[in-house]
Protein backbone atom coordinates (compact mmCIF):
# COMPACT_ATOMS: atom_id res chain seq x y z
CA UNK A 1 0.00 0.00 0.00
CA UNK A 2 1.66 3.46 -0.97
CA UNK A 3 0.34 7.11 -0.91
CA UNK A 4 -2.96 8.30 -0.26
CA UNK A 5 -3.96 5.01 -0.15
CA UNK A 6 -2.62 4.28 2.95
CA UNK A 7 -4.20 6.47 5.01
CA UNK A 8 -7.43 4.44 4.05
CA UNK A 9 -6.17 1.71 6.10
CA UNK A 10 -7.90 1.75 9.67
CA UNK A 11 -5.18 0.05 11.37
CA UNK A 12 -2.45 2.83 10.24
CA UNK A 13 -4.75 5.34 10.24
CA UNK A 14 -6.10 4.69 14.42
CA UNK A 15 -2.76 3.83 15.33
CA UNK A 16 -1.12 7.21 13.69
CA UNK A 17 -3.72 9.12 15.66
CA UNK A 18 -2.55 7.56 18.89
CA UNK A 19 0.47 8.46 18.52
CA UNK A 20 -0.55 12.36 17.20
CA UNK A 21 -2.35 12.46 20.79
CA UNK A 22 0.45 11.26 22.55
CA UNK A 23 2.63 13.35 20.85
CA UNK A 24 5.11 10.91 19.23
CA UNK A 25 4.55 11.56 16.01
CA UNK A 26 6.82 13.89 15.06
CA UNK A 27 8.56 16.41 12.44
CA UNK A 28 7.44 15.82 8.87
CA UNK A 29 5.11 13.23 9.73
CA UNK A 30 2.95 15.36 12.32
CA UNK A 31 2.99 18.06 10.03
CA UNK A 32 1.72 15.20 6.82
CA UNK A 33 -0.93 13.86 9.52
CA UNK A 34 -2.23 17.05 10.50
CA UNK A 35 -2.95 18.09 6.77
CA UNK A 36 -5.10 14.65 6.50
CA UNK A 37 -6.89 15.13 9.14
CA UNK A 38 -8.15 18.28 8.29
CA UNK A 39 -8.92 16.96 4.31
CA UNK A 40 -10.66 13.66 6.19
CA UNK A 41 -13.24 13.84 8.97
CA UNK A 42 -12.85 10.55 9.39
CA UNK A 43 -9.16 11.00 10.27
CA UNK A 44 -10.44 13.84 12.41
CA UNK A 45 -12.70 11.62 14.25
CA UNK A 46 -9.91 8.63 15.05
CA UNK A 47 -8.44 11.57 16.50
CA UNK A 48 -11.25 12.68 18.84
CA UNK A 49 -11.58 9.15 20.11
CA UNK A 50 -7.95 8.65 21.37
CA UNK A 51 -8.33 12.40 22.66
CA UNK A 52 -11.39 10.99 24.61
CA UNK A 53 -9.41 7.81 25.88
CA UNK A 54 -6.27 9.02 26.74
CA UNK A 55 -6.64 12.97 28.04
CA UNK A 56 -8.43 11.90 31.07
CA UNK A 57 -5.09 11.26 32.60
CA UNK A 58 -4.51 15.14 33.00
CA UNK A 59 -6.55 14.56 35.45
CA UNK A 60 -4.12 12.53 37.69
CA UNK A 61 -1.58 15.18 37.78
CA UNK A 62 -1.40 16.89 40.99
CA UNK A 63 -2.31 20.34 41.17
CA UNK A 64 -0.47 23.26 40.82
CA UNK A 65 -1.35 26.92 41.54
CA UNK A 66 -0.61 29.56 38.71
CA UNK A 67 0.62 32.82 39.26
CA UNK A 68 -2.59 35.58 39.24
CA UNK A 69 -0.86 37.08 36.15
CA UNK A 70 -1.93 34.06 34.26
CA UNK A 71 -5.21 35.15 35.19
CA UNK A 72 -5.07 39.21 34.97
CA UNK A 73 -3.96 38.00 31.25
CA UNK A 74 -6.43 35.89 30.14
CA UNK A 75 -9.12 38.49 31.45
CA UNK A 76 -7.50 41.32 29.28
CA UNK A 77 -7.29 39.26 26.26
CA UNK A 78 -11.51 38.36 26.75
CA UNK A 79 -12.33 42.13 27.42
CA UNK A 80 -10.43 43.18 24.55
CA UNK A 81 -11.81 40.64 21.99
CA UNK A 82 -15.41 41.52 23.66
CA UNK A 83 -14.30 45.48 22.87
CA UNK A 84 -16.49 45.48 26.53
CA UNK A 85 -14.38 47.70 28.76
CA UNK A 86 -16.27 46.64 31.95
CA UNK A 87 -15.84 43.16 30.74
CA UNK A 88 -19.50 42.67 31.78
CA UNK A 89 -21.23 43.61 28.63
CA UNK A 90 -19.87 41.28 26.42
CA UNK A 91 -23.28 40.79 24.55
CA UNK A 92 -24.01 44.66 24.40
CA UNK A 93 -20.59 46.30 23.77
CA UNK A 94 -19.98 46.83 20.32
CA UNK A 95 -17.07 45.95 18.54
CA UNK A 96 -16.66 48.34 14.99
CA UNK A 97 -15.40 51.18 17.03
CA UNK A 98 -12.46 51.50 14.33
CA UNK A 99 -14.87 52.41 11.70
CA UNK A 100 -15.17 55.77 13.73
CA UNK A 101 -11.97 56.48 12.97
CA UNK A 102 -12.71 59.45 9.99
CA UNK A 103 -9.71 57.93 7.24
CA UNK A 104 -11.23 54.75 7.66
CA UNK A 105 -14.72 55.68 8.52
CA UNK A 106 -15.19 57.22 5.03
CA UNK A 107 -12.95 54.44 2.37
CA UNK A 108 -14.24 51.42 3.98
CA UNK A 109 -17.70 52.21 4.55
CA UNK A 110 -17.87 53.56 1.08
CA UNK A 111 -16.47 50.34 -0.49
CA UNK A 112 -18.86 48.64 2.01
CA UNK A 113 -21.92 50.44 1.37
CA UNK A 114 -21.30 50.54 -2.93
CA UNK A 115 -20.02 47.07 -2.85
CA UNK A 116 -22.59 44.98 -0.66
CA UNK A 117 -25.13 47.48 -0.45
CA UNK A 118 -25.32 47.85 3.08
CA UNK A 119 -27.56 50.85 3.92
CA UNK A 120 -27.88 49.83 7.60
CA UNK A 121 -25.00 51.65 9.65
CA UNK A 122 -23.91 49.34 12.71
CA UNK A 123 -23.87 50.33 16.59
CA UNK A 124 -20.30 52.19 16.87
CA UNK A 125 -18.80 52.05 20.39
CA UNK A 126 -14.94 52.20 21.32
CA UNK A 127 -12.58 49.51 20.54
CA UNK A 128 -8.58 48.64 19.98
CA UNK A 129 -7.99 49.04 16.47
CA UNK A 130 -7.73 45.58 14.71
CA UNK A 131 -5.41 44.84 11.55
CA UNK A 132 -8.64 44.27 9.58
CA UNK A 133 -7.85 41.40 6.95
CA UNK A 134 -11.35 40.30 5.74
CA UNK A 135 -14.83 42.33 5.79
CA UNK A 136 -18.02 40.69 4.82
CA UNK A 137 -21.70 41.82 5.07
CA UNK A 138 -23.50 38.45 4.93
CA UNK A 139 -27.20 38.46 4.01
CA UNK A 140 -30.15 36.34 3.82
CA UNK A 141 -33.35 36.17 2.23
CA UNK A 142 -34.09 39.35 0.23
CA UNK A 143 -30.33 40.29 0.50
CA UNK A 144 -31.42 41.66 4.20
CA UNK A 145 -27.94 41.78 6.06
CA UNK A 146 -28.07 39.23 8.54
CA UNK A 147 -24.62 38.97 9.86
CA UNK A 148 -21.00 41.22 9.75
CA UNK A 149 -17.75 39.05 9.82
CA UNK A 150 -14.35 40.77 10.11
CA UNK A 151 -11.39 39.17 10.40
CA UNK A 152 -8.21 40.90 12.32
CA UNK A 153 -4.88 39.31 10.85
CA UNK A 154 -2.59 40.92 13.74
CA UNK A 155 -4.68 38.37 16.23
CA UNK A 156 -6.01 35.63 13.90
CA UNK A 157 -9.64 36.34 14.88
CA UNK A 158 -12.88 36.39 13.02
CA UNK A 159 -15.48 38.13 14.47
CA UNK A 160 -19.46 37.52 13.88
CA UNK A 161 -21.66 40.19 14.47
CA UNK A 162 -25.61 38.84 13.85
CA UNK A 163 -27.76 41.82 13.62
CA UNK A 164 -30.60 40.02 14.54
CA UNK A 165 -31.17 36.45 16.24
CA UNK A 166 -31.54 33.88 13.50
CA UNK A 167 -34.60 31.30 13.58
CA UNK A 168 -33.72 28.39 13.93
CA UNK A 169 -35.75 24.87 14.53
CA UNK A 170 -34.39 22.70 17.72
CA UNK A 171 -31.32 22.37 18.50
CA UNK A 172 -29.06 24.07 15.71
CA UNK A 173 -26.16 26.05 15.82
CA UNK A 174 -24.83 28.37 12.93
CA UNK A 175 -21.36 27.24 11.52
CA UNK A 176 -19.34 29.98 9.01
CA UNK A 177 -17.50 28.96 5.98
CA UNK A 178 -14.90 30.85 3.68
CA UNK A 179 -15.24 29.86 0.03
CA UNK A 180 -12.64 30.57 -2.26
CA UNK A 181 -14.55 30.44 -5.39
CA UNK A 182 -17.68 28.43 -6.84
CA UNK A 183 -15.54 25.10 -7.20
CA UNK A 184 -13.71 25.07 -3.99
CA UNK A 185 -14.96 23.14 -1.15
CA UNK A 186 -15.75 25.58 2.02
CA UNK A 187 -12.89 25.81 4.62
CA UNK A 188 -14.30 26.26 8.25
CA UNK A 189 -14.00 28.75 9.93
CA UNK A 190 -15.91 28.12 13.31
CA UNK A 191 -19.31 27.47 15.40
CA UNK A 192 -21.20 30.58 15.58
CA UNK A 193 -23.93 30.18 18.51
CA UNK A 194 -26.74 31.75 17.63
CA UNK A 195 -27.65 33.42 21.26
CA UNK A 196 -24.25 35.84 20.86
CA UNK A 197 -24.45 38.73 19.31
CA UNK A 198 -21.15 38.89 18.37
CA UNK A 199 -19.05 35.93 18.04
CA UNK A 200 -14.64 35.67 18.06
CA UNK A 201 -13.45 32.69 16.78
CA UNK A 202 -9.60 32.76 17.41
CA UNK A 203 -7.96 30.57 14.68
CA UNK A 204 -4.67 29.07 14.93
CA UNK A 205 -1.86 29.81 12.07
CA UNK A 206 -2.46 27.01 9.97
CA UNK A 207 -6.56 27.64 10.10
CA UNK A 208 -5.83 31.50 9.19
CA UNK A 209 -3.83 30.06 6.01
CA UNK A 210 -6.58 27.83 5.14
CA UNK A 211 -8.69 30.67 5.39
CA UNK A 212 -6.47 32.89 2.57
CA UNK A 213 -7.85 34.32 -0.74
CA UNK A 214 -11.63 34.12 1.02
CA UNK A 215 -13.58 35.54 -1.67
CA UNK A 216 -17.15 34.66 0.13
CA UNK A 217 -18.33 34.03 3.59
CA UNK A 218 -21.07 31.65 4.30
CA UNK A 219 -23.02 30.25 7.01
CA UNK A 220 -25.34 27.47 7.20
CA UNK A 221 -27.19 25.66 9.85
CA UNK A 222 -26.17 23.06 10.92
CA UNK A 223 -27.46 20.02 13.79
CA UNK A 224 -25.60 21.20 17.52
CA UNK A 225 -24.38 18.03 18.70
CA UNK A 226 -23.16 16.91 14.95
CA UNK A 227 -19.10 15.59 15.00
CA UNK A 228 -17.09 18.24 14.13
CA UNK A 229 -16.70 18.13 10.21
CA UNK A 230 -14.89 19.60 7.44
CA UNK A 231 -18.20 19.65 5.13
CA UNK A 232 -21.57 21.88 6.07
CA UNK A 233 -24.76 19.27 5.64
CA UNK A 234 -26.73 22.60 6.26
CA UNK A 235 -28.15 24.56 3.18
CA UNK A 236 -26.42 28.20 2.97
CA UNK A 237 -28.57 30.82 5.13
CA UNK A 238 -26.33 33.77 5.02
CA UNK A 239 -23.37 34.56 2.23
CA UNK A 240 -21.77 37.91 1.46
CA UNK A 241 -19.23 38.93 -0.87
CA UNK A 242 -15.80 39.35 0.91
CA UNK A 243 -13.50 42.26 0.48
CA UNK A 244 -10.03 41.13 1.09
CA UNK A 245 -7.20 43.60 2.55
CA UNK A 246 -4.24 41.21 2.44
CA UNK B 1 -19.51 11.54 29.44
CA UNK B 2 -19.52 11.54 33.32
CA UNK B 3 -23.47 11.28 34.62
CA UNK B 4 -21.86 14.35 37.11
CA UNK B 5 -20.15 16.48 35.43
CA UNK B 6 -19.10 19.14 37.93
CA UNK B 7 -17.63 21.39 34.87
CA UNK B 8 -20.08 20.95 32.02
CA UNK B 9 -22.76 23.62 33.54
CA UNK B 10 -19.65 26.11 33.68
CA UNK B 11 -18.77 25.48 29.96
CA UNK B 12 -22.19 26.12 28.71
CA UNK B 13 -22.64 29.35 30.43
CA UNK B 14 -19.29 30.50 29.27
CA UNK B 15 -20.59 29.55 25.46
CA UNK B 16 -23.22 31.97 26.16
CA UNK B 17 -20.52 34.71 27.26
CA UNK B 18 -21.05 34.75 31.16
CA UNK B 19 -17.31 35.82 32.13
CA UNK B 20 -18.55 34.91 36.38
CA UNK B 21 -18.70 30.68 35.16
CA UNK B 22 -15.56 31.55 33.26
CA UNK B 23 -13.71 32.90 36.10
CA UNK B 24 -15.30 30.13 38.04
CA UNK B 25 -13.95 27.21 35.81
CA UNK B 26 -10.63 29.00 35.77
CA UNK B 27 -10.44 28.65 39.62
CA UNK B 28 -11.63 25.39 39.77
CA UNK B 29 -9.46 23.88 37.01
CA UNK B 30 -6.28 25.74 36.60
CA UNK B 31 -4.31 23.93 38.80
CA UNK B 32 -4.61 20.81 37.62
CA UNK B 33 -4.20 22.36 33.99
CA UNK B 34 -1.34 24.20 35.11
CA UNK B 35 0.12 21.55 36.02
CA UNK B 36 -0.08 19.53 33.03
CA UNK B 37 1.18 22.52 31.42
CA UNK B 38 4.48 22.48 33.42
CA UNK B 39 5.15 19.00 33.13
CA UNK B 40 4.81 18.72 29.63
CA UNK B 41 6.54 22.26 28.54
CA UNK B 42 9.29 22.46 31.24
CA UNK B 43 9.92 26.02 31.84
CA UNK B 44 7.28 27.90 33.87
CA UNK B 45 7.34 30.91 30.96
CA UNK B 46 5.82 28.84 28.41
CA UNK B 47 3.76 26.90 30.72
CA UNK B 48 2.50 30.22 31.59
CA UNK B 49 1.67 30.98 28.28
CA UNK B 50 0.00 27.52 26.77
CA UNK B 51 -2.04 27.90 29.81
CA UNK B 52 -3.23 31.23 28.97
CA UNK B 53 -3.61 30.37 25.39
CA UNK B 54 -5.76 27.26 26.08
CA UNK B 55 -8.11 29.14 28.32
CA UNK B 56 -8.62 32.03 25.87
CA UNK B 57 -9.51 29.31 23.31
CA UNK B 58 -11.86 27.54 25.86
CA UNK B 59 -13.50 30.70 26.04
CA UNK B 60 -13.75 31.49 22.53
CA UNK B 61 -14.64 27.77 21.95
CA UNK B 62 -16.98 26.95 24.20
CA UNK B 63 -20.16 26.65 22.42
CA UNK B 64 -18.08 23.54 20.39
CA UNK B 65 -18.07 21.37 23.62
CA UNK B 66 -20.10 18.82 23.80
CA UNK B 67 -20.98 17.06 26.75
CA UNK B 68 -22.11 13.06 25.55
CA UNK B 69 -18.47 12.70 23.71
CA UNK B 70 -16.41 13.43 26.66
CA UNK B 71 -15.85 15.25 30.11
CA UNK B 72 -15.87 18.94 30.10
CA UNK B 73 -12.00 18.84 31.70
CA UNK B 74 -10.88 16.20 29.50
CA UNK B 75 -12.09 18.70 26.43
CA UNK B 76 -10.22 21.45 28.45
CA UNK B 77 -7.33 19.10 28.85
CA UNK B 78 -7.12 18.06 24.94
CA UNK B 79 -7.21 21.99 24.40
CA UNK B 80 -4.53 22.94 26.53
CA UNK B 81 -2.58 20.03 25.89
CA UNK B 82 -2.73 20.46 22.05
CA UNK B 83 -2.03 23.90 22.59
CA UNK B 84 1.69 23.00 24.18
CA UNK B 85 1.96 20.30 22.09
CA UNK B 86 1.88 22.64 18.73
CA UNK B 87 4.07 24.84 20.61
CA UNK B 88 6.59 21.76 21.64
CA UNK B 89 6.81 20.32 18.09
CA UNK B 90 7.18 23.84 16.35
CA UNK B 91 10.51 23.92 17.94
CA UNK B 92 13.77 23.23 16.70
CA UNK B 93 15.02 22.19 19.67
CA UNK B 94 14.72 21.64 23.55
CA UNK B 95 15.31 25.04 25.32
CA UNK B 96 18.26 24.21 27.09
CA UNK B 97 17.16 26.05 30.18
CA UNK B 98 14.96 23.44 31.92
CA UNK B 99 13.54 24.56 35.35
CA UNK B 100 10.85 21.69 35.97
CA UNK B 101 12.88 18.66 36.43
CA UNK B 102 11.33 15.11 35.41
CA UNK B 103 9.42 14.20 38.54
CA UNK B 104 8.92 10.24 37.51
CA UNK B 105 5.78 9.07 37.08
CA UNK B 106 4.22 7.79 40.36
CA UNK B 107 1.67 10.18 40.16
CA UNK B 108 -0.27 8.11 37.07
CA UNK B 109 0.43 5.07 38.14
CA UNK B 110 0.51 4.86 42.19
CA UNK B 111 -2.95 3.67 43.93
CA UNK B 112 -4.96 6.40 44.79
CA UNK B 113 -6.12 7.13 48.13
CA UNK B 114 -10.25 6.96 48.41
CA UNK B 115 -10.06 10.96 48.47
CA UNK B 116 -8.13 11.00 45.70
CA UNK B 117 -11.08 8.44 43.84
CA UNK B 118 -13.57 10.77 44.66
CA UNK B 119 -12.01 13.47 43.21
CA UNK B 120 -11.70 11.72 39.48
CA UNK B 121 -13.49 10.64 36.41
CA UNK B 122 -14.44 7.51 35.60
CA UNK B 123 -13.06 7.75 32.39
CA UNK B 124 -9.84 8.77 34.12
CA UNK B 125 -9.76 5.93 36.36
CA UNK B 126 -10.32 3.76 33.26
CA UNK B 127 -7.40 4.46 32.12
CA UNK B 128 -5.25 4.38 34.87
CA UNK B 129 -6.27 0.93 34.83
CA UNK B 130 -5.48 -0.30 31.45
CA UNK B 131 -2.23 1.45 32.05
CA UNK B 132 -1.08 -0.43 34.94
CA UNK B 133 -2.17 -3.86 33.01
CA UNK B 134 0.71 -2.58 30.28
CA UNK B 135 3.77 -3.99 30.56
CA UNK B 136 6.90 -2.12 32.76
CA UNK B 137 8.60 -0.32 29.72
CA UNK B 138 5.26 0.12 27.14
CA UNK B 139 3.91 2.05 30.45
CA UNK B 140 6.53 3.83 31.59
CA UNK B 141 7.55 5.36 27.57
CA UNK B 142 3.57 5.98 26.61
CA UNK B 143 3.50 7.91 29.99
CA UNK B 144 6.77 10.01 29.45
CA UNK B 145 5.26 10.90 25.90
CA UNK B 146 2.30 11.65 27.37
CA UNK B 147 2.99 13.68 30.47
CA UNK B 148 6.68 15.31 29.69
CA UNK B 149 5.57 15.63 25.89
CA UNK B 150 9.21 13.19 25.12
CA UNK B 151 9.70 12.25 21.79
CA UNK B 152 10.47 8.83 21.10
CA UNK B 153 14.63 9.71 21.14
CA UNK B 154 14.12 11.33 24.39
CA UNK B 155 12.47 8.65 25.84
CA UNK B 156 15.13 6.18 24.00
CA UNK B 157 18.14 8.49 25.88
CA UNK B 158 16.23 8.33 29.27
CA UNK B 159 15.31 4.33 29.77
CA UNK B 160 19.01 3.60 27.47
CA UNK B 161 16.92 1.73 24.99
CA UNK B 162 17.57 1.43 21.29
CA UNK B 163 14.96 4.22 19.37
CA UNK B 164 13.60 1.22 17.59
CA UNK B 165 12.66 -0.89 20.54
CA UNK B 166 11.03 2.19 22.57
CA UNK B 167 8.89 2.91 19.33
CA UNK B 168 7.63 -0.91 19.35
CA UNK B 169 7.10 -0.35 23.23
CA UNK B 170 4.73 2.86 22.34
CA UNK B 171 3.15 1.14 19.36
CA UNK B 172 2.51 -2.40 21.18
CA UNK B 173 1.25 0.32 24.40
CA UNK B 174 -0.97 1.89 22.35
CA UNK B 175 -2.50 -1.15 20.93
CA UNK B 176 -2.92 -3.10 24.19
CA UNK B 177 -4.53 0.53 25.50
CA UNK B 178 -6.83 0.09 22.54
CA UNK B 179 -8.07 -3.08 23.19
CA UNK B 180 -8.49 -2.57 27.22
CA UNK B 181 -10.16 0.69 26.88
CA UNK B 182 -12.77 -0.75 24.08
Amino acid sequence: MSGVKRYQNPELYEALAAEYVLGTLTGAARRRFERLMAERPYIRHAVEIWEQKLNPMAELVPEAEPPVRVWNNIRQAIAQDAGAATGRERQGAGWLGWLRRPAFWQTTTAILAVALGLKTLLPLVADPMPTLAYISVLEGEGDKPMAVTMGDRKRRVVSVRLMEKPKLAGEHVLELWAIKSPDSKPVRVGIVPPDRKTTHLRLSEQEWKKMKGAKQFAITFEPKNRAESEEPTGPIMYKGKCIDFI
Amino acid sequence: MQENDPYAELLRLCARGDEKAFERLYQLTSPKLFSVCLKLMKTRHAAEDVLQDGFIKIWNNAASFNPERASAMTWMATVVRNRGLDVLRSRKSRPQEVETEYEGLDFASSDLSPGEMAGISLSASRVQECMKALQEKQRKSILMAYYYGYTHEEIAARLAAPLGTVKAWVRRGVERLRKCLE
